[in-house]
């Protein structure tokens, strides 16, 4: 195998524009991390069935290990990284914290990034709606319980009751 | 033997925000796989087509004619492992049942064992090199299946495994690596007595840990020949040592450091890459970073020992436990690393109980080697007694935890393993989930229930910890415990406590092998009771150091000085109870001559006797167990053998909960992965060794949808031993769940399907089968 | 006299037997004492596992001491996940 010539792809990524060279198999959550050094954005599976490399696509929660790089020409990005105001944590950081909803941690970024996504949409999901919305979002360590108690009131304090 | 504890607390119970929690939230926290050095290069790992063959060579060209490919390896470059014992570990290891799963070593014994491994420029480059490295193999018959495994004429898996436990010793090899036997009292007699007896087999399947991090390291050598290994792991201190035992590197040239791990559940407490990525860091002269895939994770790490258990237990009318008998055999896959002993030891701790008689055997088969996995071996045999207890209860017409209460162990009584109980939480475990409302709640049509209770021995072992004050008298608390599930959180509130400071000044954290003294591995419940004993005494030490500074300052005796609430006081004059009260009334004011705070004894250290540091390491020997108890309520669909969790409640005694939320945590996991072992998570091997559900889409863990909330009951007995009561909370929540859901899935499903998972289509045809046998009768 | 009681592999150096007095109140003279008794139970054997004196699991009992009236156990070493 010759080394195929790289792609050079233009993207937004947490509102700001961005430049990086991928191979043309790489996936995104592999140049995020890599390319770009936001490794943030986890991967346990690269298979699209963990949720640890949830980011946000044009709007749309998406796994990035099934986005192949390229494909963020022109497109906008948003991360784990982005979803802080400065030093300023958004509710879903804060209250997952509260709850003491994350144990290893790992699966954390991926439930903030899905969690916030749902809670834009849905400001006021059941805890029904939380569970299956977070259904791709695996957590091993902690049966779920404490994260969906956080994202519920997260969803307080972002309706600002 | 007692000690005073402790039951006043001003940190110790209260749930602050962890220390740590920030970086895992914002994503700035490295895990394994989040190091990246310039020049580094990928390392890639060959694994062996065949469940069983010879390894007639491995021929490399191919693959290093590729520009990029910079370096190789195979089981050549490792020391031959020989009778060698694995010095300093935890427990008796020999390295020849190690080495080879870093390597194979002439033979391959599963599907997916590491053969070679290459390093390359990119990722992309050293997958496309593995694919190059040409391995010839002479395929050998295999053997999957225990049973068949334990014939006269199967292949055998080890041709210098002897049985171990039977006398005489055998002369012939086998796969049965292990047969022993515990007993006390006539098993006979007592089930002569019984006056109803349950007998049954119970399966519990191979699972997998299923943290959702995989393996991952970066290792590098420098001119010296000093090696560097950053890596997600349960223990640095075991990687340090096997590392230098598998390649044959000197110990000392080597440190390690832990990155943020991403779950273990004991399947980080051996290494797979960090050896391999060493060698090729040494070979290439550059850094060398392997991750493995998931499907890598599944097929070549820690699958946990698949057991079939056979209890027969008997009780007389009035409930008492006349006799318990447990023949327990387990799949350790290719090497002896089971959890047998454990599982034959403590299947029945829970009940006191004269004649009981418990055989454990190990058996060999062509499946990767089975390894740790949360209080290891102990949810396999439980399951199958916690399910017959309650067939036995249901048989007498006794509520279950009635039955459980009637003949539950308590202080004094001595289990088969033979170590007396001291106090103990078993009996308060069992009435506080009797008087919870998920116990009274109603259930209908198709809706059951069961309970189970179980027990965890938890573990000591050996940690040190660092202590040093700040110049405005905050502290950094160094470990060498990777932070699993919030213990950071817990080290700096036990510093806090016996300093009497505020925990919000304690910053804790992990360091490297470099850094700070020995520590065992992050494992067995025993972070917070022995990291935490390390920091306890180094805190004890530092508060006794700044009592010394404190007097000189104040030029008094070191008698008349005394530590109150995260400041020293001095009581010349009156005495120290007054001086309490006046400190507490606030009456005392600031006045320098009676009090000095930690920041003011800071500030002073350099003319006082220089930097205030205190180092201390413990064996702990205050380890005590864990008794947990579950009740589950679950809905069966009759037409489709779904299970649905409807309510789902833990009950522990932890000892004293440090901190609560994190106790809770480990309850809620560790149910959770139990509910995933009894409905859907099992390994599928296809008859050629290979497994068929190697990704999380197939080998299926439960998601946030197929739960409700767990609930939880902290009962705190504490533990005799530790200053504050602490006990091990880690391991002992995975134990209940298989027997509380089968026995509820059962109970909805008028079914008797011990043969977990009880996945749907399973359930279906025992509901269809039960039906017919309905007809039939 | 302290008692001490074997778990069953060990019994199959001890010929079978479970339990026995001491008269040794430290663990290097027990180890020396039943290795005298029972010639088949190797020093390397009884090190293998761990020590329960009294109810307290200790991993590396080698400069532990106990009282006449103390109950030993051996003890299989296991170290969790
Ligand atoms: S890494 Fe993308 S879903 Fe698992
Ligand atoms: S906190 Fe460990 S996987 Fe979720």
């Amino acid at each position: 195998m010759s080394n195929p010539k790289k792609i050079h792809v233009s993207t937004t990524v947490n509102g700001e524009p961005c430049e990086f060279l991928c191979e043309p198999g790489q996936v995104l959550s592999n140049a995020l991390r890599n390319n770009l050094d936001m490794t943030g954005t986890k991967e346990g599976c690269s298979t699209g069935d963990c949720g640890a490399c949830s980011v946000m696509l044009d709007g749309a929660l998406v796994c990035s290990c099934l986005v192949l790089a390229a494909e963020a020409e022109g497109r906008t990005i948003e991360t784990v990284e982005g979803v802080a105001d400065g030093n300023a944590l958004h509710p879903i950081q804060q209250k997952l914290l509260e709850h003491a909803a994350l144990q290893c941690g790992i699966c954390t970024p991926g439930i903030v990034v899905a969690a916030k996504s749902l809670l834009e949409r849905h400001p006021d999901p059941s805890e029904e709606e939380v569970r299956y919305y977070l259904a791709g979002n695996l957590c091993r360590c902690t049966g779920y319980d404490k994260i969906i108690r956080a994202v519920l009131d997260a969803g307080t304090v972002m309706r600002g009751e | 033997m007692s000690i005073n504890i402790q039951t006043d607390f001003k940190t110790v119970g209260t749930r602050p925000i962890r220390p740590d929690g920030p970086d895992k939230v914002t994503g700035r926290a490295k895990y394994g796989a989040d190091l990246n050095l310039s020049g580094m290069l990928y390392g890639h790992i060959v694994r062996s087509p065949h469940a069983h063959a010879v390894i007639k060579s491995i021929d490399f060209s191919a693959a290093l004619a590729m520009p990029g490919v910079v370096a190789t390896m195979s089981a050549e470059d490792l020391p031959e492992p020989g009778d060698r014992i694995l010095p300093g570990a935890e427990i008796e290891m020999k390295l020849k049942d190690i080495s080879p799963i870093i390597m194979a070593r002439g033979k391959v014994l599963f599907h997916s064992q590491a053969v070679a491994a290459v390093a390359a420029t990119s990722e992309s480059l050293a997958a496309e090199a593995a694919k190059r490295v040409v391995v010839e193999y002479e395929v050998l018959p295999h053997v999957l299946d225990v049973h068949a495994a334990m014939a006269d004429d199967a292949p055998l898996v080890h041709d210098d495994v002897f049985t171990q436990g039977i006398d005489p010793a055998p002369t012939r090899p086998s796969n049965l690596s292990a047969d022993f036997e515990m007993a006390k009292g006539d098993i006979e007699a007592g089930f002569a007595e019984a006056d109803l007896v349950i007998e049954r087999t119970y399966n519990v399947p191979m699972c997998h840990q299923g943290y959702i991090e995989p393996h991952a390291c970066v290792a590098r050598s420098d001119e010296n020949g000093k090696i560097e290994i950053w890596c997600c792991t349960q223990g640095p201190f075991m990687v340090r040592n096997m590392t230098a035992e598998i390649t044959g590197i000197d110990l000392g040239k080597i440190k390690v450091t832990a990155s943020e791990i991403g779950g273990g559940f004991g399947g980080k407490t051996t290494v797979y890459v960090e050896p391999v990525a060493t060698i090729l860091a040494c070979k290439s002269g550059r850094p060398v970073k392997i991750v493995m895939s998931r499907d890598e994770v599944f097929r070549a790490s820690g699958p946990v020992s698949s057991a079939e258990t056979q209890v027969k237990i008997g009780a007389k009318k009035d409930g008492t436990l006349t006799a318990i008998k447990t023949d327990i055999l387990m799949d350790s896959g290719a090497f002896s690393s089971s959890p047998i002993l454990p599982a034959t030891m403590f299947a029945a701790a829970c009940y006191r109980c004269d004649n009981m008689h418990s055989r454990g055997r190990e058996v060999l088969t062509n499946k990767p080697k089975a390894w740790a996995y949360r209080a290891p071996g102990a949810p396999q045999s439980i399951m199958a007694v916690e399910c017959a207890v309650n067939e036995l209860a249901q048989g007498l017409g006794i509520d279950p935890i009635d039955f459980r209460l009637l003949n539950a162990v308590e202080e004094g009584d001595v289990p088969l393993f033979g170590v007396p109980f001291q106090s103990i939480g078993l009996k308060q475990s069992l009435e506080a989930a009797k008087n919870h409302p998920n116990y009274q709640a109603a259930l209908e049509q198709n809706q059951g229930r069961g309970v189970a209770a179980a027990f965890w021995i938890n573990a000591g072992l050996q940690s040190s910890a660092t202590i040093h004050v700040a110049e405005d008298g905050s502290l950094n608390v160094l470990t060498g415990n990777p932070d699993i599930g919030g213990s950071r959180a817990s080290m700096a509130m036990l510093a806090a406590e016996v300093l009497g400071i505020p925990v919000e000044t304690v910053r804790p954290s992990v360091v490297d092998t470099d850094s700070v003294g020995y520590c065992d591995t992050t494992g067995g419940s025993r972070t917070t009771l022995a990291t935490g004993s390390a920091v306890m005494k180094a805190a004890g030490m530092l508060r006794e150091e700044l009592k010394h500074r404190a007097a000189a300052i104040w030029n008094v005796d070191i008698k008349e000085v005394e530590w109150y609430d995260g400041m020293a006081v001095v009581h010349s004059g009156i005495g120290i109870d007054e001086l309490r009260d006046e400190l507490r009334a606030g009456t005392a004011g600031r006045n320098p001559e009676k009090v000095l705070t930690m920041a003011e004894l800071a500030a002073q250290a350099g003319a006082t006797g220089g930097p205030l540091t205190a180092s201390a390491s413990v064996h702990a020997h205050s380890a005590q167990p864990s008794f947990a108890v579950n009740i589950c309520d679950v809905q069966v669909d009759r037409d489709t053998g779904k299970v649905d969790i409807l309510r789902y409640t833990c009950v522990q005694d932890a000892g004293k909960a440090v901190h609560p939320a994190y106790v809770e945590g480990q309850m809620q996991g560790g149910a959770v992965q139990g509910i995933g072992w009894a409905l859907n998570e099992e390994y599928l091997f296809n008859d050629q060794g290979v497994l068929e559900n190697a990704g999380f889409l197939d080998y299926r863990i439960p998601v946030a949808s197929d739960l409700p909330m767990i609930d939880t009951v902290i009962v705190e007995v504490p533990n005799p031993l530790h200053p504050f009561g602490v006990r091990g909370v880690g391991e002992v929540p995975i134990c209940p769940p298989m027997p509380a859901v089968a026995t509820a899935v059962n109970r909805a499903a008028g079914t008797q399907l011990y043969d977990l998972p009880l996945s749907p289509p399973k359930l279906l045809a025992a509901i269809e089968g039960a039906g017919a046998d309905n007809e039939a009768a | 006299m302290a008692k001490v009681i074997f778990p069953s592999d060990l019994q199959a150096f001890t010929g079978d037997t479970a339990e026995v007095e001491v008269t040794s109140v430290n663990y290097r003279d027990l180890v020396a004492e039943l290795s005298g008794r029972y010639p088949a139970l190797t020093e390397e054997a009884i090190r293998k596992h761990a020590l329960a004196i009294d109810g307290m699991i200790i991993h590396n009992p080698f400069l532990e001491a106990f009282n006449s009236d103390s109950e030993l156990v051996f003890f299989a070493k296991i170290a969790g996940g």
